[in-house]
């Protein structure tokens, strides 16, 4: 009956009529009533009529597929609903999301994992992003990874259970697993990843063997050297950093015996108080086991290094630190003597900092930041610093008597990329420069405050009074500065009640 | 009251986040309370201290700083320093500024109790002159309606996707001129239904045959019982006054009421606050409506899980929703029982039969599971039995997220089609979808 009207509505009265056979008894005496009258009105009553019928009488619909399995429960509790919304505060307020690692590191830290209520949101965050935050699978919880089960978008989130699932997860999820397993299980880890290899792709074969910096072994090697074969670029590179920091691999062998005949340091002729010399000899001919091991034939377009040269850098550059040290000398010394060698300063200053990141030499690092280097080189030697060089890198340039703001500035800037965490000393050097800063230009400059957004998540929380203590001092004089320090105040405070409500 | 509670207060984020930074001691110049009250002095920017003071018998609250967005972020600091540290807080006597207030709040709430006939503005020729215009106005602009309905069946709705919006707003106008509000409101949504895709023309002949109905409802509202005349009445247009409301014999109900959702909406201008309660021993439901201009505050809200006691006055209706709340003392939260979904669907069937129009329905579904498929999601009882969720998918994705493929209890509205999920109740906590 009900099609019936629509059609007639649709078409109009006029052009078409309609009948009442189909008209539920209960209607009947309605429809008597409304005899006579026109069409439309009669249209219209009935509709509503039986529009309302049908509401009234609606059942439920019934769908017989089953359900999916529910989410199996969790040992680790959740956050507090507290931590919860400071967690959905810093998803929805873009000022707050450099919050967001430190958060995870801290629900992680407490063995708690995200209320589940917050979870859509969190992983809708994530879809897109190249790259996740570490401990992401272990704060999203059992409930996390069953929820992103649900839907595709967040597939990414699922983690494999088995060998099979494995194979086919995403590549994010993979990664996680065979990082995991490298520790647990690495014979396991290196099965999985070896009956795989020939059947990837190029770029999944190097996003695995990234994992391969875990545990790094000399059982890895086979591997390894089969991958410095590959068709593919990205993985032949991913392969010879490996073997160049694997201790005692073939690949180390080779770089020595070819630097053997090239590069060599040695204590001068005097007994006492003699200098270390570096000697270096250009090799004569490219020799094709070299193209092999990653040095490549050319200098690329736009060098200005003659080949040789060329060959020769980039072979010292995969050497590892033991080919440079010895019981006479320190790291220090050696690091000293490169850095006055006349000829070859730039080019072996730059191999030590490539070899000091690659093996986590802190002696060479620490050595290499009292150096005159390029900033790229200069970030790569902080990532390998220890804590207290970094901080003296800073200082340096920060003592009362001596500031150079815009120096300080660099430094400090450069410190907060390689994710350096302030020291109280660092930070009170810091406020010093900002209020000298004020004094000297009358209140008119105040670089230190447009800075200060960027270094905040870098600042200990043991010093809010101190930051207290600036506005106050200087609140009336420079409100650019005043402002500054509040709003840092306040991403202090922020980051004081999240640890605290996982601190409980 | 939960601290989480008490952020509940406030649906802006930004007051949430300044409330939890002042709530600490070290802020505030003076903090007191008693069994009545909570109030204490913070520093502003202005020169005076706030003064923020919190009736712990009704929720009610002021502030003495001009944010506009009510309760402020001292307010809220307030309440929740008080339910966090207890033991920070004084019992100092209450100052002018408290009892004052209070005074004046309960003089507000008896006032608003008891009937006042003397206080009724009387009924003058004037008044009556100006209602009988708006009668006037009304039928005109009815029968003027009339006959654009009948003229929309005779040519037929074949051409109306075509046409667009713009075809609608002729007579939405003519009926804002006619003062009928509500038939305007009717046909903006049903100018909209014309591009919704598959299945458009059914859906806008419903709404056109309940639209004609209550058209003749209108015409013939003196033949009606009180009840539904004033449903028609209020659907047409026509407000009811609350005064006259506390006057009539409108229905008084003392219960103990739990709060099952309370949210803000926002329509053109106008900011609505919607707080559905269900009587713990009565089993009634009670629609509470605020309405507020431009985003002014509104008076309170009462977050889901609050249990009061007190009397609610129900507006005129053949199926009593709407009530109005006269005073109200806090108790400790309760519990509540959901239905089944053929009882709840069963109990829509059955206000239906009483007010045909009846836009929403609320629900409180026991055991239920959140689904998803190819038509979008639904709960699903353990024998198969679903109702449709309403379009809103984040509010899915968050209703599976706690429920975790577990049974759980869900409060929604349903209109006759979807239910729109409100609040969830899992493992003792309340959660909003």
């Amino acid at each position: 009956m009900w099609n019936e009207l629509v059609t007639t509505a649709l078409i109009g009265t006029e052009r078409r009529a309609f009948t009442l056979d189909e008209l539920p008894e209960a209607l009947h005496e309605l429809a008597a009533q409304l005899e006579g009258q026109d069409s439309e009105r009669v249209l219209l009553t009935l509709a509503g009529t039986l529009a309302l019928y049908r509401r009234a009488g609606q059942t439920p619909q019934i769908d017989p597929l089953p359900l999916p399995d529910p989410c199996p429960p969790d040992a680790l509790p959740y956050c507090s609903p507290r931590a919860g919304q400071i967690l959905n505060q810093i998803l929805a307020i873009s000022n707050y999301s450099q919050h967001l690692p430190v958060w995870i590191a801290a629900a992680y830290n407490a063995h708690q994992r995200i209320t589940p209520e917050y979870l859509p949101r969190f992983l809708s965050s994530f879809e897109k992003n190249q790259h996740l935050p570490d401990h992401f699978y272990d704060v999203l919880g059992a409930r996390g990874r069953w929820l992103a089960q649900q839907n595709p978008a967040w597939a990414y989130a699922v983690l494999p259970e088995n060998d099979a699932e494995w194979e086919l997860a995403n590549i994010h999820a993979r990664v996680h697993v065979l990082r995991q397993l490298r520790a647990s299980d690495p014979a396991h880890a290196r099965a999985l990843v070896e009956s795989v290899w020939s059947s990837e792709k190029a770029e999944t074969r190097a996003a695995l063997l990234g994992a391969y910096e875990i545990d790094l072994n000399l059982d890895d090697e086979p591997l390894l050297e089969t991958a410095l074969d590959d068709r593919a670029e990205a993985v032949r590179k991913v392969a010879a950093w490996l073997l160049a920091r694997l201790a005692g691999s073939a690949y180390q062998q080779r770089m020595i015996a070819r630097a053997q005949l090239l590069i060599h340091v040695k204590r001068g002729q005097k007994l006492i108080g003699s200098k270390l010399e570096i000697e270096i000899t250009l090799p004569d001919a490219y020799d094709e086991s070299m193209i092999r091991d990653g040095i490549p034939a050319e200098a690329p377009q736009g060098s200005n290094l003659p080949d040789r040269v060329y060959w020769l850098a980039n072979l010292a550059a995969r050497l590892p630190a033991s080919y440079w040290l010895s019981d006479d000398w320190s790291a220090r010394e050696l690091v000293e003597a490169v850095n006055t060698n006349h000829n070859w300063r730039g080019i072996l200053l730059d191999c030590l900092v490539q070899m000091a990141e690659r093996e986590d030499q802190h002696d060479f690092a620490d050595a290499l930041l009292d150096t005159e280097i390029e900033n790229a080189a200069m970030y790569s030697a902080l990532r390998a610093a220890s804590p207290a060089a970094r901080e003296a890198y800073a200082l340096e340039v920060l003592q009362p008597d001596m500031i150079k703001d815009t120096e300080a500035l660099k430094r400090l800037s450069m410190l907060g990329r390689v994710g350096h965490q302030w020291s109280t000393a660092l930070t009170r050097a810091f406020l010093a420069m900002a209020r000298k800063e004020i004094k000297a230009s009358a209140g008119v400059s105040t670089p230190a405050a447009s800075y200060l957004p960027q270094y905040v998540m870098h600042i200990p929380l043991a010093c809010i009074e101190d930051l207290r203590a600036s506005e106050s001092a200087d609140e009336q004089k420079v409100p650019l500065w005043s402002r500054a320090v509040k709003q840092a105040i306040a991403m202090l405070e922020f980051r004081q009640k999240m640890l605290k409500e996982f601190s409980k | 009251m939960t601290p989480e509670q008490v952020l509940a207060l406030s649906d802006n984020e930004s007051i949430q986040k300044n409330g939890q930074k002042l709530a600490r001691t070290s802020q505030w110049k003076s903090l007191n309370a008693n069994e009545r009250a909570v109030w204490g002095e913070i520093k502003g920017s202005g020169k005076e201290p706030y003064q923020v003071r919190f009736d712990l018998h009704d929720n009610a609250y002021k502030c003495s700083c001009p944010s506009r967005p009510q309760p402020c972020k001292h307010t809220l600091a307030l309440i929740l320093l008080y339910v966090e540290e207890p033991a920070a807080f004084g019992h100092a006597e209450p100052p002018t500024w408290v009892t004052t207030w209070l005074a004046a709040h309960d003089a507000k709430a008896e006032k608003k109790a008891a009937a006042q006939p003397a206080e009724v503005t009387p009924d003058t020729a004037a008044q009556s002159r100006r209602i009988a215009e708006r009668e006037a106005k009304i039928s005109a602009g009815i029968d003027a309606l009339d006959l654009w309905l009948r003229d929309l069946v005779r040519g037929g709705f074949d051409g109306l996707p075509a046409r667009g919006a713009a075809y609608w707003e002729t007579p939405t106008a003519r009926m804002v001129d006619a003062q009928a509000r509500g038939l305007a409101n009717q046909l903006q949504v049903m100018g909209q239904i014309p591009s919704t895709g598959a299945g458009w023309a059914s859906a806008l002949l419903e709404r056109a045959g309940m639209l004609y109905l209550l058209l003749e409802g209108y015409r013939h509202q003196e033949t009606l019982a009180p009840g539904l005349r004033a449903d028609i009445r209020t659907l047409v247009g026509w407000n009811q006054k609350q005064d006259e409301l506390l006057d009539q014999d409108a229905s008084v109900v003392h219960d103990r009421w739990y709060v099952l959702s309370s949210r803000s909406y926002e329509e053109e201008r106008l900011d609505i606050q919607r707080t559905w309660m269900r009587g713990l021993t009565t089993g009634k439901d009670a629609l509470h409506l605020d309405f507020t201009l431009n985003s002014a505050p509104h008076d309170l809200r009462l977050p889901e899980g609050t249990c009061f006691e007190g009397d609610v006055v129900y507006y005129p209706s053949s199926f009593p929703q709407r009530v109005l709340l006269k005073e109200r003392r806090i108790k400790p939260p309760d519990t509540v029982a959901g239905q089944t979904i053929p009882q709840a669907v069963a109990a829509y069937a059955e206000a239906l039969s009483q007010q045909p129009w009846l836009p929403l329905f609320p629900m409180l579904l026991a055991n239920v599971v959140p689904a998803h498929g190819d038509k979008g999601w639904s709960v699903r009882a353990s024998d198969g039995c679903l109702l449709p969720l309403g379009t809103f998918v984040e509010s899915g994705w968050k209703l599976l997220a706690v429920s975790g493929g577990h049974p759980l209890t869900v409060f929604g509205v349903w209109d006759g089609e979807r239910l729109s999920a409100l609040t969830a109740w899992v493992d003792g906590r309340i959660i909003l979808i």
